[in-house]
């Protein structure tokens, strides 16, 4: 469903494509943190739960890179030497040099 | 920060990136859904709201006055800047003509009762119709020489009722009939006898007879009598000067000639009518006058009987005996005085007007005098005029008749400083700044902060008005304004008080413009309306005792203070020359910017070639300045041991360049030895020697050192980053083929050629070459950023163009690794020096350009994030903003999806101009002469001001105005409906809480 919705979105920055990878990255966020709450129900000391909670987590882990990679196909990733340098300064000089046609 | 984000997206194009970005995103994407539509052109209603317009005329040099007939009075005026102006005599408001640089205008009359008739560059005469100014026949004379007289006769020549016009000199009178210019004679009196040169003329009207009167050689002095209804000569007398006479200036008085000799010692006078032989009489000037003291002058009054001799420091009035020609001593004055030209009053009066100043320069004393005798005086008054005008330079005076029949005098005056005024009735009637038409340089200062202490005009509004404003503002926004609200709330917003306040204001949108005209005056200009705040006549450029006049040459901004010293005032620096020629010695003068007083002055002993304005800033935020004389030693300014230390910390690293655009040479020079106090040895380092007999210099360009520039990086569509090359330090040179075929259609397409150079001034080096063939000057350059554009004409095409190079440094984008950018391990944050190998990248294209361009210059915003509009003064004399983008070389007829997201546009052969893009909008700045673009506190908007004759101001915006809300922002419907809205809560909450214990009664 998830990737459905990312593909109709297109890789253009707007709201629709910028909602949808937000709620693309918070849904596997907040499934993981509350890992431990949604098996509670069956933590009773009998059954193994260890193997479901990794693939849960897995599962999410997916969904997560899901969404990074479609933050990063929206160029939202600083993932590009332009992204670290774009605001540069000018260099400082070291010489100065003035003058022209006289006065 | 969000500022700053959402540059990025409208400068570079490229997506932003980071988790926190979206965010931002987000709300400025809420932002973009309330943000007032911008306008890229300006609506009618907005003008005049930030841009003003102010007309003048330059150095009135002849004047006549149009005070007979029908219509409204005014006055006629030619100006050294080559303006015909009609004056309004009662308010000053003017309607001009100008005729361009060449066009010199030699004299200014009115003839046949109807017309002006001016004599420009010595051969064109034009004459004017007086009530609007059209023009009614114009004559190609075939004189050309600089000293030509215009005559207008009082009698007809023509038969056709109406007096005609005489134009003398070169050796040649013409006769011209003044109802349509017609030729209808021509003699010339260059054959008359050997060596024969007329200087002087004298029209008896009533004899029908014209004297030209000339040295023969340097022995004799000859008369030429022509008459004047057919322009025959009809009799030629010679006579011997006195033996050792040596000749230097006649005049004709009336029917006498005099002549004085060269050491101003004797003068030779004697009549030329009538008799068969002129008897010419030798008066020493002692004997008239014994208090000679040497350069004397002859001033002619064209009066009968009286004319002036000037010395140093004194002038005499001279009388002349019509029948004897004797001299006599007529009056003396022992200070300055202008004398007006003479008025015929009636058939046999004629009055003349005498301006001495009284113990100050303000108070004048004007006297009218009848210069027959030289004793009745008709008028006298003592006039206060305006500060700051100086002496009194030119007067004119006209005559009007009260209602008791007797005359009464009106004089219009030029003073030192190109100022027009009129006087009447002792009172200044209305005083024109007429110097602004003649603007050597321009600068902006800020103005005084706001607090307690620091003078604030009384503008402030009264709540009442506020209120008023904002309700009609509302009244416009819900479409409920009627006509006259419109209007009222027009005046409201182009009177908006804030604009004229004398404080600086957030946006940094008001600031002082400092003029410096070529009469030396200093002027500061309010940029809200254009209102003059202070001027001052410099008085270190004023000329004493008839020294040659000091030229202002360069006005330099010494101090800004911006940060520790907020609480001082910039303070100027007016560099001058005592003297015509660049090898006069300098003068300098230092002017504090809110007080317009001279703080001190310097005469210097040597010349100044260069001003090196220095990055260096002292204690006191002076900027340390360097001084080239003509030995290539610089002098350091201020004089200080603090400024020397800081020098000397510096001194290894400072260059200057020299372009000798006659030679055809640019030579480089370094500082080396410290010779004594504060004054440097030089040693030349390179020279760039251009040949030539294939090359000769004819534009540079530089970048402004006050440019400031956001990032040296370029991020493209694609991601990938191009380094700018951003180096200071060079100079743009292009030279054309030699030769005097500047003008369009003289040369021949395989005989022209361009060379651009881009020349390293540290080093010499030459980083780039370019050659076009087939193209000729005028070549006009830009330089800013890592860009320059320049303009010239295409023989081949038969067209105008404009090229842009941009430069990209390879040498930088080695690290590719986005890892070093992260831990901050790269090339690109290295100090720039030009001794590094460069790896120059440039990127160029030509384009078409409908226009001829006379200035260029670029738009400058305080941080250099805004993109950059081009400033074309056009041959119309008007501003066009060009956006950059158009000249950006990357562009390619079929852009690709990521060029296109970068913002490149598809290729086209030319550049548009579209008629809102003009700044100027409807207004013409005749003469444009210069272009100053500054930066306001914000940052999208440049404050831009052109001058010529005419003064303009305005404000652009290049990219919109991104960073703040537009004047018309409705701030009380925004307030009116948080109010509504926040009443509605309270009400529904309210009635909500009702209903709950409504059903729970139930």
């Amino acid at each position: 469903m998830m990737g459905f919705m990312m593909w109709m979105a297109g890789s253009t920055v707007h709201l629709f494509s910028i909602g949808i990878t937000i709620s693309a990255l918070w849904q596997p966020i907040s499934a993981l943190q509350g890992v431990s709450k949604v098996f509670e129900p069956y933590q009773d000391g009998r059954t193994d739960i260890l193997l479901p909670k990794l693939a849960y987590i897995a599962m999410n882990v997916a969904g997560l890179l899901l969404g990074l990679w479609k933050l990063n196909t929206l160029g939202l990733l600083p993932t590009h030497a332009s992204d670290w340098v774009s605001s540069l300064p000018p260099p400082q000089m070291v010489e100065f040099s003035g003058g022209g046609i006289p006065l | 920060m969000r500022m700053q984000i959402m540059m990025r997206l409208s400068r570079d194009g490229a997506p932003a990136f980071g988790l926190l970005l979206l965010l931002v995103l987000s709300m400025l994407m809420l932002l973009g859904c309330i943000w007032p539509q911008p306008c890229n052109a300006l609506y009618e209603d907005q003008v005049g709201m930030w841009d003003w317009y102010q007309q003048y005329i330059g150095k009135v040099t002849h004047a006549v006055f149009q005070t007979q007939g029908t219509g409204r009075k005014r006055v006629l005026v030619a100006t050294d800047e080559n303006v015909i102006a009609s004056l309004n005599l009662r308010k000053g408001e003017i309607r001009e003509h100008a005729l361009g640089e060449t066009e010199s205008i030699n004299a200014l009359e009115i003839a046949a009762g109807k017309y002006a008739v001016t004599l420009s560059a010595g051969c064109n005469l034009r004459a004017w119709n007086l009530p609007d100014g059209t023009l009614i026949w114009e004559t190609h004379l075939q004189t050309a020489a600089s000293a030509v007289k215009l005559l207008i006769l009082s009698t007809d020549i023509n038969n056709d009722r109406t007096n005609d016009l005489l134009v003398v000199g070169g050796g040649l009178v013409q006769a011209i009939s003044s109802v349509d210019g017609r030729l209808l004679w021509t003699a010339d009196l260059a054959d008359v006898g050997g060596g024969f040169l007329p200087q002087e003329t004298s029209v008896a009207d009533k004899e029908h007879k014209l004297y030209a009167l000339g040295f023969v050689g340097s022995s004799k002095l000859g008369v030429a009598e022509i008459d004047l209804s057919t322009g025959a000569k009809t009799q030629y007398k010679e006579a011997e000067l006195p033996e050792g006479f040596p000749i230097s200036d006649l005049l004709a008085v009336g029917e006498s000639v005099v002549a004085l000799d060269l050491a101003g010692s004797s003068i030779v006078s004697g009549t030329f009518t009538g008799k068969e032989k002129i008897t010419l009489e030798l008066t020493p000037v002692s004997s008239i006058y014994h208090d000679v003291s040497g350069n004397a002058q002859l001033l002619s009054l064209k009066a009968r009987g009286v004319f002036v001799i000037s010395f140093k420091d004194e002038v005499i009035v001279v009388g002349v005996d019509s029948e004897t020609g004797k001299l006599d001593l007529v009056e003396k004055f022992n200070q300055p005085i202008a004398i007006s030209n003479t008025l015929a009053l009636s058939d046999e009066k004629q009055a003349i007007a005498l301006v001495q100043h009284m113990d100050s320069d303000q108070t004048i004393l004007l006297r009218v005098i009848i210069t027959d005798g030289w004793k009745d005086e008709i008028a006298k008054d003592v006039i206060k005029l305006e500060p700051q005008r100086g002496l009194l330079q030119t007067i004119f005076l006209n005559s009007y008749t009260r209602t008791d029949k007797s005359h009464g005098f009106r004089a219009l005056v030029v003073a030192e400083d190109d100022s027009l005024s009129l006087l009447q009735q002792g009172e200044v009637v209305w005083s024109r700044e007429d110097g602004l038409a003649s603007i050597l340089d321009a600068r902006m200062a800020e103005l005084p902060l706001e607090r307690a202490g620091v003078s604030v005009a009384q503008v402030e509004h009264s709540l009442e008005e506020w209120l008023k404003g904002h309700v009609l503002r509302l009244k416009s926004t819900l479409m409920l304004a009627s006509a006259e609200d419109v209007v009222a709330l027009q005046a409201v917003r182009l009177k908006n008080a804030e604009k004229t306040k004398m404080t600086r204001d957030h946006n940094g949108f008001r600031k002082l413009i400092i003029l410096l005209t070529k009469s030396g005056k200093l002027f500061a200009l309010h940029s809200g309306d254009g209102h003059v705040v202070w001027s001052l006549l410099i008085p270190a450029l004023r000329s004493e005792h008839r020294t040659p006049k000091p030229e202002p040459v360069k006005l330099l901004p010494w101090r800004k203070p911006h940060q520790h010293a907020l609480d001082d005032s910039p303070v100027f620096l007016v560099v001058g020359r005592l003297g015509p020629g660049p090898n006069a010695p300098g003068v300098l003068s230092w002017v504090d910017a809110y007080s317009g007083r001279e703080l001190h002055s310097l005469k210097l002993t040597y010349p100044i070639k260069q001003v090196l304005p220095l990055p260096i800033l002292d204690s006191l935020e002076q900027r340390l300045h360097l001084f080239v004389d003509g030995e290539t030693n610089v002098h350091l300014f201020p004089n200080t041991a603090e400024s020397l230390s800081l020098f000397n910390n510096q001194s290894q690293n400072v260059y200057f360049y020299d372009v000798n655009k006659d030679e055809g040479v640019i030579k480089g020079f370094r500082i080396t030895d410290h010779i004594e106090d504060f004054v440097f040895s030089t040693r030349l380092l390179w020279s760039v020697v251009f040949p030539s007999d294939s090359e000769a210099i004819a534009t540079t360009a530089t970048r402004n050192s006050d440019e400031v520039v956001h990032t040296q990086a370029k991020v493209l569509g694609d991601r990938n980053v191009l380094f700018k090359y951003l180096n200071k330090n060079i100079v743009f040179v292009t030279t054309v083929a030699p030769g005097p075929s500047s003008k369009v259609g003289l040369a021949a397409p395989e005989d022209s050629w361009l060379v651009a150079y881009l020349i390293d001034t540290i080093t010499g080096q030459v980083l780039h070459r370019v050659t076009h063939q087939d193209v000729q000057g005028p070549v006009h350059a830009v330089l800013s950023e890592n860009w320059v554009i320049y303009h010239y004409f295409n023989l081949r095409a038969h067209r105008y163009e404009l090229t842009v190079m941009e430069f990209y440094d390879n040498s930088r984008a080695e690290t590719k690794g986005v890892l070093q950018y992260i831990i901050g391990r790269h090339n690109a944050s290295a100090p720039f020096s030009s001794y590094t190998y460069p790896n120059i990248d440039v990127k160029s294209q030509s384009y078409f350009f409908t226009s001829s361009v006379k200035k260029m210059a670029v738009t400058m915003t305080a941080r250099g994030i805004t993109s950059r509009q081009l400033l074309i003064g056009t041959n119309c004399d008007q501003v066009l903003a060009l956006d950059k983008r158009f000249l950006d070389p990357r562009r390619s007829i079929n852009p690709t999806a990521m060029e296109r997201e970068e913002g490149i546009l598809p290729l086209t052969d030319g550049l548009p101009i579209y008629p809102q893009s003009y700044v100027t909008h409807s207004y013409r700045l005749e003469g444009l002469r210069g272009i100053l673009s500054v930066p306001a506190r914000l940052e999208s908007p440049s404050l831009v001001f052109a001058y010529g004759l005419d003064l303009f101001y305005t404000r652009l915006a290049p990219s919109r105005t991104y960073d703040s809300l537009t004047e018309d922002f409705s701030y009380a419907l925004l307030l009116i409906t948080m109010i509504v809205l926040v009443v509605a809560i309270g009400v529904s909450w309210v009635m909500s809480k009702r209903k709950e214990l409504a059903d729970k009664w139930k």
